[in-house]
C-alpha cells in the first residue's frame, strides 16, 4: 500500500508530507537557514536532492532556491535531516523531530559562552560571519566618571574667548550680545557645559586673566573625593543565537578572554587546486564562515595563491566546493563528530561524508 | 481457470505433505479443504493433466516469479502463504545493511512490519502474508525473500 508524498513549495520553503496509517512524516527545508553546504545530498540515498547553481546564486547573478528536493524520489527517510549541519532541513515523525529521537544520529556541533569571564568587548558581533552574536552593554554615564567643578569669575572675565578656543570638549559658548546702540558688546555672557565639561583645566591655564578655577575630582592631587570605579559599573549580556552560528568558531579565535568555546562537526582540511583555480571568487562569496578570501600582497614579488583559506575558521561544510565552477576546492574530512548512529545504512551513507 | 490452477498447485502441496508424513486430517485443515478432495488427489485422482502441467511449471518458477502467480490466484492470503511457504520455503527478510528506515513499508496492508524501539525495522514473519507488498515498495531493496530451512516450517 503506497502513500505518496505530497510537495509544496513556500516561498524559500521546501516542504515534503507522506501522511501514512501508521506515521505521518513532514520533511521542512529552509532556505535562509540552508549554507549550501551540500551535505543532504551528498548523503541522500535515493538521488532526490538536486543542489541548485550554487556558485552564481551566491554571487548574486540569479535568484533561485539552493536546492530542489524532487518528491518523486524522496522517501522520507529523514538522513539529510540528520545530517544537516545547519539546522535547514528537519524531519517530524507523528510530530516529534528527528533531532529530539536518540534513535537518531545527529552531527554536534556546539558554541558556549561563559558570561562571567565575558568583558563586553563587542569585537565578536562585529566579526560573526551570520550575525548570531549580539552584545548589549550598559556603560554608566560619563558624567559619573569625570567629576569636578569650574567656575569662572564674571567679575574679571573679559569674555576674550581664550578659554572657548582651547577647550578640546567644546564646553565653553560665548554668548552673543545685540551690538547696537542700546548694547555695544559683541558678546553678553560666557557659559560652561558642565556635562561636556572634562575638568582638564586647559581653560584655567589659557585664560589671561585668571578667572577660570577647575577642580577635578579625579585628580589625585585633588583627592577630596574617591575615584568612581569604572568596571564594576559595566553591565550587559552576550546572547548568541544558535540558530544562526554556523560554528566557524571566528568569535572563538579573536576572543581576548576566552570567554567562548566552539565545537566544531568536521575535522579535516580544505584543499584548493591552485592550478585548477580561476579565481573566479565563487567560493569566496559561498562561505558561510567568510573563511576564504583573496590574499592581498604584503610584499612586491611575493608568490600568492589565488584564494587563501584561514582553516581555524572554516568549518568543512563543503559550501565551497559546490560553488566552485571548476571543481576546484575539495573538502577532506577525517571525522564527524557525531553520536547516535543505530542503522548499519545509516553507518554507511555518513562515513561517505569522509574522503 | 485460475481456480484448476490453484487446485492444481494445492494438489502439489498434498502430495508433498503427504510424502512428508503428514495425515489426510492434517492436510485438510492446513490447505482448508475437504478430506475426500484430499484422499483424491493423495490417491492419484488430481485435476487434468493439462491443468497438473500449468501447476507444475508454477511450482518450479523462481519464487519471485511463482509467489506473485499464487497470490494472484487467491484472496485468500492466510491459504496462499501456507502454499507459498511449503512450495519455495521462503520468508522475507529485512536487510540491516540497506534499510535506510523511511517507513514507507510500515504500511503494511497486516501490520507485519513495525519498528522496534531502536527505531529500527522489523518484520514479524507470523502476520506476514507474502503479499510482496513491501518488496515492491522498498526504495533501496532491502526486503527480499529468503530460503529458510524446511525444520523452520513447523514454528
Amino acid at each position: 500500500m503506497t502513500v505518496d508524498a505530497k510537495k509544496e513549495r513556500y516561498n524559500g520553503t521546501i516542504q515534503i508530507v507522506r501522511d501514512g496509517t501508521v506515521e505521518n512524516r513532514v520533511l521542512n527545508w529552509n532556505d535562509n537557514q540552508c549554507v549550501g553546504c551540500g551535505i543532504c545530498s551528498d548523503i541522500c540515498p535515493v538521488g532526490a536532492i538536486e543542489m541548485g547553481p550554487l556558485g552564481a546564486i551566491f554571487k548574486g547573478d540569479i535568484e533561485a532556491p539552493k536546492l530542489d528536493i524532487d518528491d518523486t524520489k524522496c522517501v522520507l527517510c529523514g538522513m539529510c535531516a540528520s545530517a544537516c549541519p545547519f539546522n535547514a532541513m528537519d524531519l517530524k515523525i507523528n510530530g516529534t523531530s528527528t533531532k529530539e529521537l536518540p534513535q537518531y544520529p545527529k552531527i554536534n556541533r556546539d558554541i558556549t559562552l561563559n558570561q562571567d569571564v565575558c568583558v563586553l568587548c563587542e569585537q565578536c558581533e562585529i566579526v560573526c560571519p551570520q550575525c548570531a552574536i549580539e552584545v548589549e552593554r550598559e556603560l554608566p554615564e560619563r558624567k559619573t566618571m569625570v567629576l569636578g567643578e569650574i567656575t569662572i569669575n564674571k567679575e574679571i572675565c573679559v569674555l576674550c574667548g581664550i578659554c572657548a578656543e582651547y577647550c578640546p570638549a567644546d564646553a565653553i559658548e560665548l554668548i552673543p550680545g545685540k551690538m547696537n546702540a542700546l548694547e555695544l558688546n559683541p558678546y553678553k555672557d560666557i557659559v560652561v557645559d558642565t556635562d561636556a565639561c572634562v575638568f582638564c583645566k586647559v581653560c584655567e591655564k589659557a585664560c589671561p586673566h585668571n578667572a577660570i578655577e577647575v577642580i577635578c575630582y579625579k585628580c589625585p592631587l585633588a583627592n577630596r573625593i574617591k575615584k568612581p570605579e569604572l568596571y564594576k559599573e559595566i553591565t550587559g549580556k552576550t546572547t548568541i543565537n544558535k540558530n544562526l552560528c554556523v560554528s566557524c568558531s571566528w568569535c572563538e579565535n579573536i576572543c581576548p578572554v576566552n570567554a567562548i568555546v566552539v565545537e566544531k562537526p568536521f575535522e579535516g582540511e580544505l584543499l584548493i587546486d591552485e592550478a585548477a583555480c580561476n579565481a573566479c571568487g565563487a567560493c569566496i562569496a559561498a562561505c558561510p564562515c567568510n573563511a576564504l578570501v583573496f590574499p592581498q600582497p604584503e610584499e612586491q614579488g611575493q608568490k600568492l595563491p589565488k584564494i587563501a583559506v584561514n582553516k581555524n575558521v572554516c568549518v568543512l561544510c563543503g559550501a565551497c566546493t559546490h560553488a566552485c565552477p571548476v571543481n576546484a576546492l575539495e573538502v577532506k574530512r577525517t571525522k564527524i563528530n557525531m553520536t547516535g548512529v543505530t542503522a548499519p545504512a545509516w553507518k554507511e551513507s555518513f562515513e561517505k561524508l569522509l574522503k | 481457470m485460475p481456480e484448476h490452477i490453484l487446485s492444481g498447485i494445492k494438489a502439489i502441496v498434498a502430495m508433498k505433505l503427504k510424502r512428508e508424513g503428514r495425515l489426510q486430517r492434517e492436510i485438510a485443515e492446513y490447505l482448508k479443504m475437504d478430506r475426500s478432495i484430499i484422499s483424491h488427489y493423495i490417491h492419484g485422482r488430481h485435476p487434468s493433466d493439462k491443468v497438473m502441467r500449468v501447476s507444475e511449471e508454477i511450482v518450479n518458477l523462481p519464487a519471485e516469479y511463482g509467489i506473485k502467480i499464487i497470490n494472484s490466484m487467491s484472496e485468500d492470503r492466510e491459504l496462499t502463504k501456507k502454499i507459498i511457504e511449503n512450495i519455495y520455503q521462503v520468508k522475507i527478510e529485512i536487510e540491516r545493511d540497506r534499510c535506510i528506515l523511511c517507513g514507507e513499508c510500515l504500511e503494511c496492508p497486516y501490520n507485519a512490519i513495525f519498528k522496534n524501539s531502536d527505531h529500527l525495522i522489523e518484520i514479524n514473519n507470523n502476520k506476514c502474508v507474502l503479499c510482496m507488498e513491501c518488496i515492491y515498495i522498498c526504495p533501496v531493496n532491502a526486503l527480499n525473500i529468503k530460503k529458510f530451512l524446511p525444520n523452520e516450517l513447523e514454528e
